[in-house]
Formats: structure tokens, C-alpha cells, sequence
């Protein structure tokens, strides 16, 4: 057997086993029913802030942690308890992706990424009166 | 149909044209490059490689010339352009013009356009024999570029509006550039011979049939199905808002001032950043031009010494401008690091990596015409995945992974509609020659300079695909639910259901079962996950460039006195390595000895992770090979030392990489969160990095650290915070003191309160390592645009004279005396004839005795009175006088004991040892892939000469 045959077989074998590691690194998006299902095991959930309850950060009592509740894509509602300072436009988050754990009935996040919509000023465009009728 | 007022439709309009413009004159350039390519005759290959430049050329100045324009109107604050009104406001500083323009989507496509006019225009001047080929390949990637900005609408609109005079709208325009390529490629016509004579005839009629074709389409309104946007796109055409039924539209407030330049952006890296960048895109289609050129022309060696040339300039630039990247986003930006294997850092990184491994199989194929292949491959494919990166960050299909990714602007379709054409050119290239391109009969041997320099490239090829993958899982979960893909999955998922059970086989099915969901999210820590596999990778690459430089190219065997000294020579080196490597890890506390595990209770040697051990011996490894190599073999002669320079600069960077990530700390405490502390145990402790600190109090931190917030003030729409660092050793005593000065950039809401934008961190500089620090005041964590919160506590009147004094919760107060002068305050403007009393009261802290001064108003003005209130947020007190009473010598005074604001910021401070030695290995890699493409270039001119 030639040597690049011999590389080229090594090369394949190294690249398929990586492909199964990414794939068993890699997760899906869940949500909150699963969440629960898989108590103790990190996962990652989409949802949306709901902005009705409350959005609590007392960094006078502790910087590290902030709260507030979400409604996962199905529409089930969850407190969440997320290790981290409470980030910059929250209220206006489009859609929030959560890494964390549930337990008990509280999910706990140690990321957060946000999705903010880029323009508000377009909001201000949209509303602008016609005053010069 | 209105008539605006105000508005500056001239440019647009200019502008518009030079788009079109520089979209024909592309196409045409590309033709003609092509055709003169494919030419026998010389004679008539030099015509068409006339008319090519004459083409390009004129792209090139329509782009310049699109870009000033915008400029213009950016500088003059046009705004009823979608584009100014966008990037810039009234308040953006001139210097920021630049950052502005290429904020968005179109200003950065066009900032890669102008850069690929001007390498355009240096190959026409320096490419001699190459430039055909070459320039049809560029000229075509500009076809595709100005394809992204062209702004041509389909399908619906207002037809009525629009206007018929001539060059005031799109069919005066197209006309006009129909008109100028009809008659230019008429008059073309005659000066050819040929079968290029009978082309041309018929060509000429092609403008008018397309513009016939797009006049019939009806595209020219603006409809529902949009090609391209363009960037002389006025608001009234993006934004459908009912202020655009009025003609005076520009009088309107919102049209007075611009949306304005992120905040976050608003740095002198906005400026140099993406320019060397997108110079380091750019370059990479010039290699790649060139190995499609020697594909094209059949002459499979020729190529490679400009497209090295090429390749070594595009490295070190595209390289230079991702290292700013990551300067940007350590030094100025909050993402705490300077790499966070983000989608958007990896689709840069990518490329160049394949670059690297183009440029070492090129090595390999110029001297020993193995590799041949690989190095078309490897070229091609970098460009490919440049644009696939383009993809990535621009068609918003990163959303959820990505902290940067561009806004949306529909481009989705016309990328893959590039990407599909440069694959199926690139690859129809290499079919049509594949049989051709040498291969020599022997194998290479294994103790060749050729075969270990194949085998670092396809480790680095590897590397790419490996950080590919996981970057592409928002594709794969689109291309998934896509046919055939979809079938694929799932047979593939039935085949391996029945071997769930088995060995290997079961990660099979786990692999199409992960597929088949549709909806992968990437790793949970995608740092750790890309480390995981990185850190082989460069394991493999540090042992490679450490001995590969020792070997011979076309060395079949190594003679055994040769064999000798050099397995010594590489036995040394190693033992060497290890030797530097163990004060480097035990002696910094990266490694240690002895250590308690905390599984069994029993004390064991050897702890700490022992991957990163041996990747630091490695990269010493590489360090030591190559300064030997530069000191024996080269003899010192610093100008052939390029690669020695880039591997020891790699090395180095490892050994940085290393201490600045793995060492990493924070020095707040550790378990900072109480409310957290034990339930996600250490799951994520870089997360428990924030500490709060009031003004005017100094918190302990870990380390022998302590901090206290001392002052802060505000420049323009930043506030900077002062924060004191001290660090003392375990005896108490001062061992080093320093000040940061951190700030934060807000804007200013109507109802007076200020709305956090962006924190900007500010970082103390040793040899040894960097402090990291970054504050964000208390009102960041407030909703600013919620109304005040309700409040519940209530007015309380004293009756008091002059002496007297009351208590609230926290405090006394002492009614010292009146001033009847006229006060200076903001919420007071003297009028004549107006009676103002001044109360001066003094307050102070039951517990600590610390004093306050609260000076309140009572004025009267033409026979009324009036009280204002005088607030004390950081004591929570208010205070009223409602009325005097002279008859009793006492005033009312009314106060509210509210919860005290206090002033604080919460930070974060974070030790990065040993990162100088990154930018310093970086700088090494950067300057010697520039070293070696210099030396190529002069060596070139040189040989010219003789």
C-alpha cells in the first residue's frame, strides 16, 4: 500500500471520529418540558422574556445573579435564575437562548445570550404624527 | 404624486448610475478578459485585453466614485438617505465618518470592492501574461459584489411614481448606459479581427435587449422582489411610515438627526479594523485567480510564484487583520478575552488557516512539483470560503449563536448564487485538467521536507474543516430539513436504528438521530469544545515546524552520518524543551507536584492539566528548533528567515495562549454569588466575576487585591469611574498600586434619564500579565425608559426655627441659618422683584457622624410662593420649605425619608498573565509571512532585471 493511501485512510478514520465527537458534543434546543425531563444535565432553551412578571437584579445584595421568567417556544412559562449581571436592553430582548440546568421548578442559567432588535428608532419613524397635513 | 421638498435626489441618482455602471462595465470586463484568455492570436487577444482594461478601469473609478459620493452625502447629513440617516446622527464626531460608512452591510461590501479595484489595478500593471485570466476571475467576483448593492426592484410598486425626466429616473439612467456600451462596443467592432469581429457585432445589441427585458419586466418601480440593496436608497422608499404623506417630510423630527453609529463601535479600531481586513479578503481572491489562471492556461508551475508571492502578502495582512480582531475585542470591548471561538472570528480564521496550508503545499509543489494539486485545491478553496464566511456573517443565519453578526439584509439567495457559481467554475477548471497536472511516479519519501510539509497542511486543512463544522450548525439545521438532505437523514437514521446497541456503529445513529432534529444548538461551551480539538492541532503543528525545517526537499534517504546528527540534534532539542518547560508550568503553578485529590482524600503527584504541559513543551520545542536553525543553518542572514520568524512567532503565541486561557482569573472572590453558591457548584465559574462597590468604599477582593471607586466624571456621552487597585502581600505590606479608568457610553432619554450603551473596559499593562477591568454604574440596571418607580413614602412637616434639629431613619438634620442672597441652582432663574429665602441645613449619618449640606428655597414672586424640592438620592432625603412664619420665628419645612440610591458600580476585574506573549507571537507569525512575501517580490523584481 502506497503512503498516501495509508495518510489518506488515517486522515478519514480521524475525521469521522471527530464528526462523532462534534455530534455528541453538540445539543439541541429544548424547552422547558424537556428541560425538567433531564433535570441535572445542561441544556439550552429559546424563549421570550415575559415581561409582565418580575425582572429582579439586586447586585446591592448580589452582583452575580439575576431573575426573571420565560416563556419557552411552546408557550411554558419558568423562573429563571441566571448567574450573571443582568445585561445592557433586557427588557427589549427579542428572543433570549439559555445555557443552564433545571432544578426543582427553577431554571438555572450560566449563559445568556440575547437577541435585541437593531433599530428602535424605527419604532419612533412608525409613530411619528403626520403634523404637517 | 408628491412633490417633496428638501430633498437632494441628485446624488442618488448619480450614484445609482455609477452602480449600474460599474455592474455593466464588470460584465464586460469579464467577457472580454475571458474571451482575450481563450485567444490564439495575439494580436487579437491584445484588442480584447484592451477593451478588458478599458472596462475595468472604469468599474474601478464608477466604485471610487460611488464611494465618495457616499461620503458626501454622509459628511452633509443627507438625511432622507436610508444609509446616512442609519450610520450617521448630528452628534457623531467627523473622525467616526469613516467607522460610519462601513458600519453597514453595502459600505463594507463596497470598502471589499474598492480594495479589489485597486489590487485589480496593480495587476494590470504587474500580472504581464497572467493579467487575462487573472482579471476575468476578479472581474467576475465583482459582478457578484456589485450584484449585492445593486438595488433593482421586481414585481408590484407605484407605478405612477415615477417620473419621466431624463436622467432623473432609472430608465434615463439605464438608457444612457446602454447607449455609452453600444456604442463602445460598436466602435470596438471595427478595430477587431476575427471571429471577435462577429462576437462583438452581436454583443453590441445586448444592452438594448436588456434593457428592453428589464423595462418589460416592469422592474423599475419599486416592487416586492428586491436584487440587491443599494445604498442610495431614500428613507421614503424603505420605510413605510405615514410621515412620508407629507412633502415636508424632512422637516420632521425624526428626520432631523440620524439613528447614529453604535456606541460599542465608536472607537479608532472601527476605523483600522475593517479596512485591513477586508484588504485581507480581498487579497485572497488573487492567489485564487491565479490557480484558477493556471488551470485555465494548462501551465501548472508557472502560476505558483505570483500566487505565492500573493498568498504570503494576503496571509500576513488578512492575519494582521484578524489579530486586531481580537486586540478590539480585548481592549475595548466587554466580551472579557480576546477569542471566544465566535462564529464570526471563526469565519475569518478559517480561511487563513487554508491560506497557511496553500502556501506550504506551494513550497512543496515549486521545487518538487508534488502537491500540485493540493495547492490549487487549498488557494481555491480559501476564496470559497471567504465568501461562504461572507455568508455566514451577512445572511442573519447565525442569529442565535452569534454576539456580532451584520443585520439582515436579504442577501441569502444571491450569495448561494455565487457560491454555487465559483464552485462549479472552480471545480468544471480543475475536471477539464485534472489528468493533466503532474503528478511525479515515485512517493514521496518518507523522510522528505515534502511529505511532512503535505502532512502539516492537511493537519491544517483539518483544523479548518473541524472549526467549519461546528460554526455551520445553524446551515446544517437549514440544509436538513431540505430535499434530498431530508431523505438522506432519515434512511440514513432507519439503517442505524437497528444498531443502536452496538459499538461504534450506535455514534452512527447517534450522529443522523442529532441530524434529524433539525434544530442542533452548538456545544454548551463552545470555548471549551473548540480548545478540546484545537489544542491537537497545535500540538501536531508546533512538533512539525520544530523538525520539518531540519529536513531536505527530494531526499530519499538520509545518509547515516546525516541520520545521526540529526536524530541527536532533535533528541537535544526535545530534551531541552522539556527541560525550559518545567519551571515554566510548575514554577508559575500551572502544573504542581503534589496536590490533594479530592475523590479518594489522597495526596497525589502530578496534578493540574497535563495536555497543556505538553503542548507548552512543544511550542518550546518549535522555539528552540527554529532559533537553532537560525542561528546554524541560515547563519543569521535575517533576510531568508521569514518562516523561521512565523514558527517561532506560532510557538510563542502557544505558550501565551496557554497562560493568558488557562490561567485566566478573576479577583473578585470566587463564590461571589449567594444565592447561587452550591447549586451550580463549578459548573461556570468565570461567570461569578462581578463585585460590587460603592462609592467611596474599598472591597477586598482575592489575591491580596483591594479596590475602591473613588471618582467619576463625565466627557461628552461617557462617564469614566476611577477605580484604586492596591495589592499587598501576605504581610500587610503595599506591594504595588494602580489606577483604571474604565468608562461607559449612554445616551439621554427625553425623560431625563440616561440609557446605557456600552461599557468600555480599561486595562493595567505589566510584562508579566494584564489586569482587566470594567465598571458599569447602577443606572445600567434600571429600565430607563420605565417611569419612576412608585413611590410610598410621604411628605413630613417640621415646625423648626434656626438651631433646631430633627431625625429621620438614618440621619439629623440641623437647621443652621438662613441666606437670603440670590441662589445659584439649575431649577432657579432670578427674576427681578423675586424674595428668595435659603434654609442651609447640615445632615448627618447617625452611625458614622458624616455630614451633608442641603441648601433649600423658598422664593416669592409678584405676591405668590414657591417652594422647590432639593434632593439627596444618595441619602434618600428630600426636602420642601413650605412656608415662613415670622410671627413665630420658625419655617415649615416638609422632608420625605425615601430608600437611598446609593452610588456604586459593580466590576469586574480579570488577571491575564502572560498575554504580551500573544501579540508578541502574533506579531513574529504576521511579520514573517510579510518578510518572506517582500523577499519573494524583490527577488522577482530582481531576476526581472538580469
Amino acid at each position: 500500500m502506497k503512503k498516501s493511501h495509508i495518510l489518506g485512510l488515517i486522515a478519514i478514520a480521524i475525521a469521522i471520529s471527530s464528526l462523532m465527537v462534534i455530534a455528541g458534543d453538540a445539543s439541541t434546543y429544548v424547552d422547558f418540558k424537556t428541560a425538567t425531563e433531564r433535570k441535572g444535565s445542561t441544556v439550552q432553551i429559546v424563549g421570550h422574556l415575559s415581561l409582565d412578571k418580575e425582572i429582579s437584579y439586586k447586585p446591592e445584595i448580589d452582583p452575580n445573579s439575576f431573575s426573571f421568567w420565560m416563556k419557552d417556544e411552546n408557550g411554558l412559562e419558568k423562573r429563571v435564575i441566571c448567574q450573571k449581571e443582568k445585561p445592557a436592553e433586557f427588557e427589549r430582548s427579542e428572543q433570549i437562548v439559555l445555557t443552564g440546568q433545571m432544578k426543582e421548578d427553577v431554571f438555572y442559567a450560566h449563559e445568556i445570550l440575547l437577541k435585541c432588535p437593531s433599530k428602535y428608532q424605527d419604532e419612533k419613524l412608525q409613530n411619528e404624527d403626520l403634523i404637517f397635513e | 404624486m408628491i412633490e417633496y421638498i428638501g430633498e437632494h435626489l441628485w446624488i442618488g441618482q448619480v450614484g445609482q448610475f455609477l452602480i449600474f455602471l460599474a455592474f455593466c462595465t464588470a460584465i464586460l470586463s469579464t467577457i472580454s478578459y475571458s474571451l482575450g484568455s481563450n485567444e490564439a492570436k495575439p494580436s487579437i487577444a491584445a484588442n480584447w485585453q484592451k477593451i478588458g482594461r478599458t472596462a475595468f478601469v472604469t468599474h474601478g473609478f464608477s466604485i471610487i466614485a460611488i464611494i465618495l459620493l457616499i461620503f458626501y452625502m454622509m459628511i452633509m447629513k443627507y438625511y432622507e438617505y436610508d444609509y446616512v440617516w442609519s450610520h450617521v446622527s448630528n452628534t457623531l464626531a467627523f473622525k467616526y465618518t469613516f467607522a460610519a460608512f462601513w458600519e453597514g452591510q453595502e459600505g463594507s461590501f463596497l470598502l471589499w470592492m474598492f480594495w479589489h479595484s485597486i489590487l485589480g489595478f496593480i495587476l494590470i500593471k504587474t500580472a504581464g501574461k497572467w493579467e487575462q485570466p487573472v482579471m476575468a476571475v476578479l472581474s467576475f467576483a465583482q459582478i457578484f459584489f456589485v450584484f449585492f448593492i445593486l438595488g433593482l426592484y421586481f414585481d408590484g410598486g407605484d407605478k405612477e411614481g415615477t417620473s419621466f425626466q431624463f436622467l432623473g429616473n432609472i430608465y434615463g439612467r439605464s438608457g444612457l448606459i446602454c447607449l455609452l456600451l453600444t456604442l463602445f462596443l460598436h466602435v470596438l467592432s471595427r478595430r477587431l479581427e476575427g471571429t471577435g469581429k462577429q462576437l462583438l457585432k452581436l454583443l453590441r445589441f445586448a444592452p438594448s435587449f436588456l434593457l428592453l427585458g428589464l423595462i418589460l419586466g416592469g422592474c423599475y418601480h419599486l416592487g416586492e422582489v428586491r436584487i440587491g440593496g443599494s445604498p442610495f436608497m431614500l428613507m421614503r422608499d424603505v420605510h413605510f411610515a405615514p410621515i412620508f404623506n407629507s412633502p415636508n417630510y424632512m422637516q420632521s423630527e425624526s428626520m432631523l438627526n440620524g439613528t447614529g453609529l453604535n456606541p460599542l463601535l465608536q472607537n479608532y479600531w472601527m476605523t483600522i479594523h475593517p479596512p485591513t481586513l477586508f484588504l485581507g479578503f480581498a487579497t485572497t481572491i488573487v492567489p485564487a485567480a491565479y490557480a484558477i489562471a493556471g488551470l485555465w492556461k494548462g501551465s501548472h508551475k508557472e502560476w505558483m510564484e505570483p500566487a505565492l508571492k500573493w498568498a504570503l502578502v494576503s496571509a500576513a495582512i488578512l492575519g494582521t487583520g484578524i489579530l486586531m480582531g481580537g486586540v478590539w475585542a480585548y481592549e475595548a470591548l466587554s466580551f472579557g478575552g480576546y477569542w471566544a471561538w465566535d462564529p464570526v472570528e471563526n469565519a475569518s480564521l478559517v480561511p487563513w488557516i487554508v491560506l497557511i496550508a496553500g502556501i506550504h503545499t506551494t513550497l512543496v509543489a515549486r521545487t518538487t512539483s508534488y502537491s500540485t494539486k493540493s495547492s490549487y485545491l487549498f488557494y481555491i478553496l480559501c476564496f470559497l470560503l471567504i465568501v461562504y464566511s461572507t455568508f455566514l456573517t451577512r445572511s442573519g443565519i447565525l442569529g442565535e449563536t452569534s454576539v456580532h453578526a451584520f443585520t439582515e439584509m436579504g442577501l441569502e439567495w444571491q450569495l448561494l448564487l455565487f457560491m454555487a457559481a465559483l464552485s462549479f467554475l472552480s471545480l468544471a477548471f480543475y475536471k477539464y485538467r485534472s489528468k493533466e497536472i503532474p503528478t511525479p511516479p515515485k512517493e514521496e519519501s518518507a523522510v522528505s521536507k515534502e511529505f511532512w510539509m503535505f502532512v502539516g497542511a492537511l493537519v491544517l486543512l483539518f483544523s479548518a474543516g473541524l472549526i467549519t463544522i461546528t460554526t455551520s450548525i445553524p446551515v446544517i439545521n437549514a440544509v436538513s430539513t431540505v430535499e434530498p438532505f431530508a431523505s438522506f437523514i432519515e434512511a440514513g437514521k432507519s439503517i442505524f436504528s437497528n444498531f443502536e446497541n452496538t459499538f461504534l456503529l450506535s455514534s452512527f445513529y447517534q450522529l443522523f438521530d442529532v441530524l434529524d432534529s433539525h434544530n442542533i444548538a452548538p456545544p454548551d461551551d463552545v470555548v471549551a469544545h473548540h480548545n478540546n480539538f484545537q489544542l491537537w492541532i497545535a500540538i501536531l503543528v508546533a512538533l512539525l515546524s520544530g523538525f520539518v525545517q531540519f529536513l531536505r526537499f527530494k531526499e530519499d534517504k538520509l545518509k547515516t552520518a546525516r541520520k545521526k546528527s540529526l536524530a541527536k540534534y532533535i533528541v537535544s532539542a526535545a530534551v531541552l524543551a522539556f527541560l525550559f518547560s518545567l519551571p515554566a508550568t510548575f514554577g508559575t503553578g500551572l502544573m504542581v507536584f503534589q496536590y490533594h485529590n479530592p475523590n479518594n482524600g489522597q495526596t497525589q503527584f502530578l496534578g493540574g492539566p497535563w495536555q497543556y504541559w505538553l503542548l507548552i513543551i512543544c511550542a518550546f520545542f518549535t522555539i528552540i528548533t527554529n532559533l537553532t536553525y537560525l542561528v546554524f543553518v541560515l547563519k543569521n542572514k535575517l533576510k531568508l528567515a521569514g518562516s523561521v520568524f512565523s514558527h517561532l512567532g506560532f510557538g510563542i503565541m502557544l505558550i501565551g495562549v496557554v497562560y493568558s486561557g488557562a490561567m485566566k482569573y478573576a479577583i473578585s472572590d470566587p463564590f461571589a454569588s449567594k444565592e447561587l453558591d452550591g447549586i451550580l457548584g463549578d459548573l461556570n465559574k468565570q461567570t461569578n466575576k462581578n463585585i460590587l462597590v460603592p462609592k467611596g468604599q474599598t472591597i477586598s477582593l482575592s489575591n491580596g487585591y483591594t479596590v475602591s471607586y473613588t471618582d467619576n466624571w463625565s466627557e461628552g456621552n461617557a462617564i469614566y469611574y476611577e477605580l484604586n487597585f492596591l495589592k499587598k502581600d501576605k504581610n500587610g505590606s503595599i506591594i504595588d498600586r494602580f489606577t483604571t479608568i474604565p468608562n461607559v457610553l449612554h445616551d439621554t432619554l427625553a425623560n431625563g434619564n440616561l440609557k446605557f450603551r456600552a461599557a468600555n473596559p480599561n486595562t493595567k499593562h505589566y510584562l508579566s500579565e494584564d489586569v482587566f477591568t470594567l465598571a458599569v454604574p447602577h443606572w445600567a440596571f434600571e429600565d430607563p425608559e420605565a417611569d419612576e418607580q412608585k413611590d410610598t413614602s410621604q411628605w413630613i412637616a417640621k415646625h423648626i426655627a434656626i438651631g433646631d434639629t430633627f431625625y429621620t431613619n438614618r440621619y439629623y438634620v440641623v437647621y443652621d441659618r438662613n441666606n437670603v442672597q440670590i441662589p445659584e441652582r439649575d431649577d432657579y432663574n432670578y427674576q427681578t422683584g423675586d424674595i428668595p429665602v435659603t434654609a442651609q441645613l447640615t445632615i448627618r449619618d447617625i452611625n458614622s457622624n458624616e455630614a451633608f449640606d442641603a441648601d433649600v428655597l423658598y422664593y416669592i414672586r409678584q405676591n405668590n410662593s414657591y417652594s422647590l424640592t432639593t434632593k439627596l438620592p444618595e441619602q434618600g432625603l428630600e426636602f420642601k420649605l413650605s412656608n415662613i412664619l415670622p410671627a413665630q420665628g420658625k419655617v415649615v419645612l416638609q422632608y420625605r425619608d425615601k430608600q437611598p440610591k446609593r452610588d456604586y458600580v459593580v466590576i469586574q476585574a480579570l488577571i491575564f498573565p502572560g498575554i504580551q506573549l500573544v501579540w508578541l507571537g502574533c506579531l513574529l507569525m504576521m511579520f514573517g509571512l510579510l518578510l518572506s512575501g517582500i523577499n519573494r517580490i524583490k527577488g522577482h523584481k530582481s531576476r526581472q532585471k538580469e
